[in-house]
């Protein structure tokens, strides 16, 4: 319960002081690109060929979870500065 | 002189009897005050049925087109006095069989409905009912030829108009206000506001006037020297008794929840006094009759946010638990070990939950919300099937066009690829059951993986690179 609220509080407190910021839904469409669609199409290729070739999908599982590690990092240390972990 | 009053009487006598002040296409048939709802009265349609005849048979459902006779029939509604305390009043047509009283009118046959104007008594003199068209009428009858038209030419079905309408509270109230309580309305810089009521003419004092205030509750939250600058006020003179309704638009341009106050208030003698005087600042209004509700403006602020979402949140989370709150709060029911389960250790769905609010929340903002979109891309599951790649070569000699054709080569990249997958799948162990290479190896495989990552992880977050943590200086250092 208490994490849960931590969690709360502060989903709540960033979301509130960041809402005049623009939320994005899909990446931008760049050179008459749309990068969003082709990332998308891209993965989606990319699993495809994971599924029969299992092993590359397993590493790629461990980086994006490596990944989101640095993202929460990242978003931690643009909040809280320096005393963010290293 | 004589001459000239005999010519003047003789054209006033013609201006009344030949244009009497109201006119209608037909004569006013109909001249009783409007009964209470849904009383019925007789009314003659006269030649809008003086033609229209059927045959129906006995106890089936009769639809009769009455579209051919169509005809603008006008039924006055007299008696000013007494429509002023009546309000929606209309009229329907329907056919009553009087040899089977029980005959029924189906549909609804009210063709014209007009509501009185209660903010102008003058007009209601004018209220009428138009039957503009009669389609698709159907009833039940009973055997035998029913003719639709007026009593004399054939008894046995009479077309009936009946008049109703639905008393008004003659009390000092307020009727409605908008926005209404407990609604939700946009955020907007004319949003409207408005109040119907009634003024009972024995409680009417000249100087009358309804208030409208309303004010942001979150404005209340901190501490003001003069709480009644925070309401945004409305004043509507209310020039006599009667049914009165105001409206018009203000402001309500911050989201979250409002408070209104509707009041008809009255000035009193005293206060004229003591205004004329010079002691106004103690005079007080009185207040006749009031009203208090709330609305939400939409786009409700972070702290209305999260003052419902905490409490919405307490009650999701003790629905979600496996561990009743009575661990914790209950004198017999308590549970030392079940009580620090339930404060410390995070329940699933919840926590899960709240991460997702904050993903889909926080983390969307620009521009670290482009980082999230590419993370939620990558984490998908969703899997695209690899595209055939055709390319087109020429075959033969092109200088002989009878030996020279197009060949096209397609590369199936699917189909290569399933076709390497079950290949791979056929390799099997001959002992401990029978295991694909995948079923074997791929346990390994994750948990290299996962140990590699926690390794990575761990590092990072113990700063084993070489202290490099202890030689940045910071302003806790």
């Amino acid at each position: 319960m208490i994490w849960y609220y931590v969690i709360l509080f502060v989903t709540q407190l960033l979301t509130t002081v960041f809402s005049w910021l623009p939320s994005i839904t899909t990446l931008p469409t760049i050179g008459g690109v749309d990068v969003d669609t082709y990332l998308v199409q891209a993965v989606g290729f990319f699993y495809s060929f994971t599924s029969a070739f299992w092993p590359i999908g397993d590493l790629y599982q461990g980086v994006m979870v490596y990944v989101g590690y640095l993202t929460i990092k990242m978003v931690l240390k643009f909040i809280i500065g320096h005393r963010a972990p290293h | 002189m004589y001459n000239k009053l005999s010519i003047g009487s003789f054209l006033l006598f013609l201006t009344f009897a030949v244009f009497p002040a109201v006119s209608y296409a037909d004569t006013p048939f109909y001249t009783q005050p409007i009964g209470t709802t849904h009383s019925t009265f007789q009314a003659n349609l006269g030649t809008l049925t003086a033609t229209t005849s059927g045959a129906f048979s006995a106890g089936s459902l009769n639809a009769f087109d009455f579209t051919a006779n169509a005809k603008t029939h006008d039924l006055p509604i007299l008696g000013t006095a007494s429509v002023q305390t009546y309000t929606d009043v209309g009229c329907a047509i329907g056919v009553i069989n009087y040899a089977f009283p029980t005959v029924t009118v189906l549909g609804d046959n009210v063709e014209h409905l007009e509501t009185v104007n209660l903010t102008s008594p003058a007009s209601l003199s004018g209220v009428h009912c138009i039957v503009v068209s009669l389609s698709n009428n159907g009833f039940f009858t009973g055997a035998g030829q029913y003719y639709l038209s007026d009593g004399a030419a054939a008894p046995n079905a009479v077309p009936q108009m009946n008049l109703y309408g639905t008393a008004i509270d003659t009390s000092t109230h307020i009727e409605t206000v908008t926005p209404v309580s407990g609604s939700t309305i946009a955020t907007s810089t004319a949003a409207t506001f408005a109040a119907t009521g009634f003024v009972n003419s024995a409680d009417y004092i000249s100087g009358s006037y309804l208030q409208i205030q309303y004010a942001l509750y979150a404005n209340s939250q901190v501490a003001v020297s003069n709480p009644q600058l925070l309401f945004t006020t409305l004043n509507f003179p209310i020039t006599s008794s009667g049914a009165f309704s105001f409206s018009t638009t203000s402001p309500a341009t911050r989201g979250g929840i409002y408070t209104m106050q509707t009041q008809i208030r009255t000035p009193s003698l005293i206060n004229s006094a003591l205004n004329f005087l010079g002691f106004g600042q103690f005079a007080n209004v009185g207040i006749a009759t009031a009203t208090s509700t709330k609305f939400t403006a939409a786009a409700p602020n972070g702290f209305d946010v999260f003052v419902a979402s905490t409490t919405a949140s307490l009650e999701a989370y003790m629905a979600s638990s496996t561990i009743s709150l009575a661990a914790c709060s209950s004198w017999t029911a308590f549970n030392l070990g079940d009580c620090l389960n339930l404060i410390f250790v995070p329940q699933l769905q919840p926590i899960s939950q709240a991460l997702n609010d904050f993903k889909n929340g926080f983390l969307a903002y620009a521009p670290w919300g482009y980082v999230t979109r590419i993370v939620v891309i990558l984490s998908g599951t969703a899997t695209t099937t690899l595209p055939a790649i055709s390319i087109n070569i020429p075959l033969g000699n092109p200088n002989i066009p009878a030996q020279y054709t197009n060949g096209t080569f397609t590369l199936d990249t699917n189909a290569m690829l399933q076709g390497g997958k079950n290949t791979l799948n056929t390799v099997h162990t001959s002992f401990g059951g029978d295991l694909s290479f995948q079923d074997v190896a791929e346990p390994l495989v994750k948990l290299s993986v996962a140990l590699a990552l926690m390794m990575f992880i761990a590092h990072d977050l113990l700063s084993m690179r070489g202290g490099r943590s202890r030689s940045r200086p910071t302003k806790l250092s």
